[in-house]
């Protein structure tokens, strides 16, 4: 049976706060937007530190503007996310806050509708904050630099670091919806073009296109449709979470090693529970830091481990079967579905000639811009290992 | 006498060329980069508690790569990119010049170079291995 918002708990409105609607001008979003929420706190007498969720309306800005916005109040790690539904954007917003309060997972949710005309940048490169490495690092180079530093730090080689893609491309090369199926040696990884640092072109993900879906049920769903539950599979736990402030560490594996723990206290299971991962590896150096700031490697050992075969089908646990973003691609809106139809055909034992035998318990992960991260965890209701 | 500042934004450049990267210290203490007037993302300040600061331009490199993709058409490829650990905490990712033999943990110091942006030439920042005065 589903339940409506006016079965579960009382939502309230709390707040109001505005930017005055005007005719386009050179003002950022971001300023709209923080004048609208300082207003609505002040109203409600609240303060940022005491939201629990954020639920950015909008459909012009394009991808990732709400991070870039909020990170102004003072961070705090909440979860975010930005909502397009044309031009009931910022009602969906709203209706998705208030089942978010209503279901007990916050209890003070911000709810903002803001928009401009599109700009050539895109809303994360153009927030109103000027920048230094504009043009001189865009991702492949942002994550070359990640590389240089991870391979220094632990004595790793660049001959590892491809391993990587080696070991996606196999993978995708049994994956008949992967943009990239073809086997790649390491010869054929390392050489080239060069993109920055260590980094060659099989080891950046392709960006194309594609579609993915999977559907939710309920457990009444199962029962009155009859459903076949045996091949259903259980989500133990879903976390979204955005960047806090970590010096100059990498911001995306700090964030991952948070999301991560948290989902591993929601779904009660710890990192050696897992069967199959499905990792955001769009750069090569990803898999190795992800991997580590999961607990599924040591510090600093994560390179060995895959050489070791600890991340390959059959390994200690599988890592991107799917073949990963470097291998699959990375069609943006797609990809995070696409690990979740990944995990659940491995569960299921319907994976074919890529089944990592005996998966029963998987965690999806996907970092986005802002940074934002998600990460969920699945099992077979057959229960784990 | 030098160009003026490609962004002046960022950093002020005096008549020897020399630049000030333009840093932001909240009431906290805390300092990022570069000032802004939006708010502290370490605690949410704004308006007055936010202090427009002069940050002074040294660091150490915690990562440097060769670049090949033709991003910039000012720079030929590879050009050389580094991430600079301000002295003051902020990390910042930059251009290198004259700086071949730049590794993990050497020191740097920022420097401007001319480059002729849309038909006029402006001092550009770089950082460059920090040379000890004897």
């Amino acid at each position: 049976m589903k339940i409506t918002l006016a079965q579960q708990r009382p939502v309230y409105v709390a707040g109001v706060g505005w930017h005055p609607f005007q005719r386009p001008s050179g003002t950022p979003y971001v300023q709209l937007g923080l004048t609208a929420v300082r207003q609505a706190l002040g109203d409600a007498g609240l303060r940022w530190a005491d939201v629990n969720s954020a639920y950015t309306g909008t459909a012009m800005l394009g991808m990732a503007p709400g991070r870039p916005l909020y990170k102004h109040l003072g961070v705090t790690g909440i979860p975010m996310l930005q909502v397009e539904n044309a031009s009931a954007s910022g009602s969906t917003a709203f209706r998705l806050a208030c089942h978010d309060v209503a279901a007990g997972t916050s209890d003070i949710s911000m709810v903002l509708g803001v928009d401009k005309m599109p700009t050539a940048l895109g809303a994360s490169n153009d927030t109103g904050v000027p920048r230094l490495d504009e043009v001189h690092v865009p991702p492949p180079v942002h994550f070359a630099l990640l590389a240089s530093e991870y391979l220094e730090r632990h004595g790793a080689t660049p001959e590892q670091l491809a391993a990587v893609a080696v070991k996606n491309y196999g993978n995708a090369a049994l994956n008949p919806n992967a943009q990239r199926p073809k086997a790649r040696t390491l010869e054929e990884v390392l050489a080239g073009p060069p993109i920055a640092g260590p980094l060659t072109r099989l080891q950046c993900c392709p960006i194309g296109e594609g579609a993915a879906a999977v559907v939710v049920v309920s457990d009444d769903a199962i029962d009155e449709l009859g459903l076949d539950r045996s091949r259903c599979v259980r989500v133990l736990a879903s976390v979204l979470r955005s960047e806090e402030l970590y010096g100059a560490k990498s911001f995306d594996a700090e964030l991952t090693r948070t999301a991560t723990a948290d989902a591993y206290r929601q779904a009660g299971i710890g990192p050696d529970d897992l069967d199959v991962v499905e990792l955001h590896d769009a750069f090569s150096i990803e898999e190795l830091q992800y991997v580590e700031a999961m607990g599924l490697a040591e510090e600093g050992k994560a390179a060995a481990a895959l050489e070791a075969g600890d991340f390959s089908l059959g390994g200690r646990v599988a890592v991107s079967t799917s073949g990963g973003l470097l291998g699959s691609g990375h069609p943006i809106g797609p990809t995070g579905v696409g690990q979740i139809g990944e995990i659940t055909t491995q569960i299921r034992g319907e994976a074919g000639a890529r089944q990592h035998a005996g998966a029963r318990t998987g965690l999806a992960h996907m970092v986005g811009l802002g940074a934002v991260c998600a990460v969920h965890v699945l099992q077979s209701v057959e229960g784990p290992r | 006498m030098s160009a003026p500042s490609a962004h002046p934004d960022l950093y002020e450049v005096d008549e020897s060329g020399r630049p000030t990267l333009i840093g932001l210290r909240d009431s906290g203490g805390s300092v990022s980069f570069p000032f802004q007037t939006h708010g502290s993302e370490h605690n949410g300040d704004v308006g007055e508690q936010l202090s427009r600061i002069p940050l002074a331009g040294t660091g150490t490199v915690s990562a440097v790569v060769d670049v090949h993709l033709p991003l910039d058409p000012a720079l030929e490829v590879p050009y050389r990119l580094a991430s600079v650990v301000l002295d003051e905490g902020p990390m910042v990712r930059s251009v290198l010049v004259d700086a071949p033999d730049v590794a993990i943990g050497s020191r740097v110091r920022a420097v401007t170079v001319p480059v002729v942006r849309n038909d006029v030439e402006v001092a550009e920042l770089r950082f460059t291995p920090e040379r000890v005065t004897p």
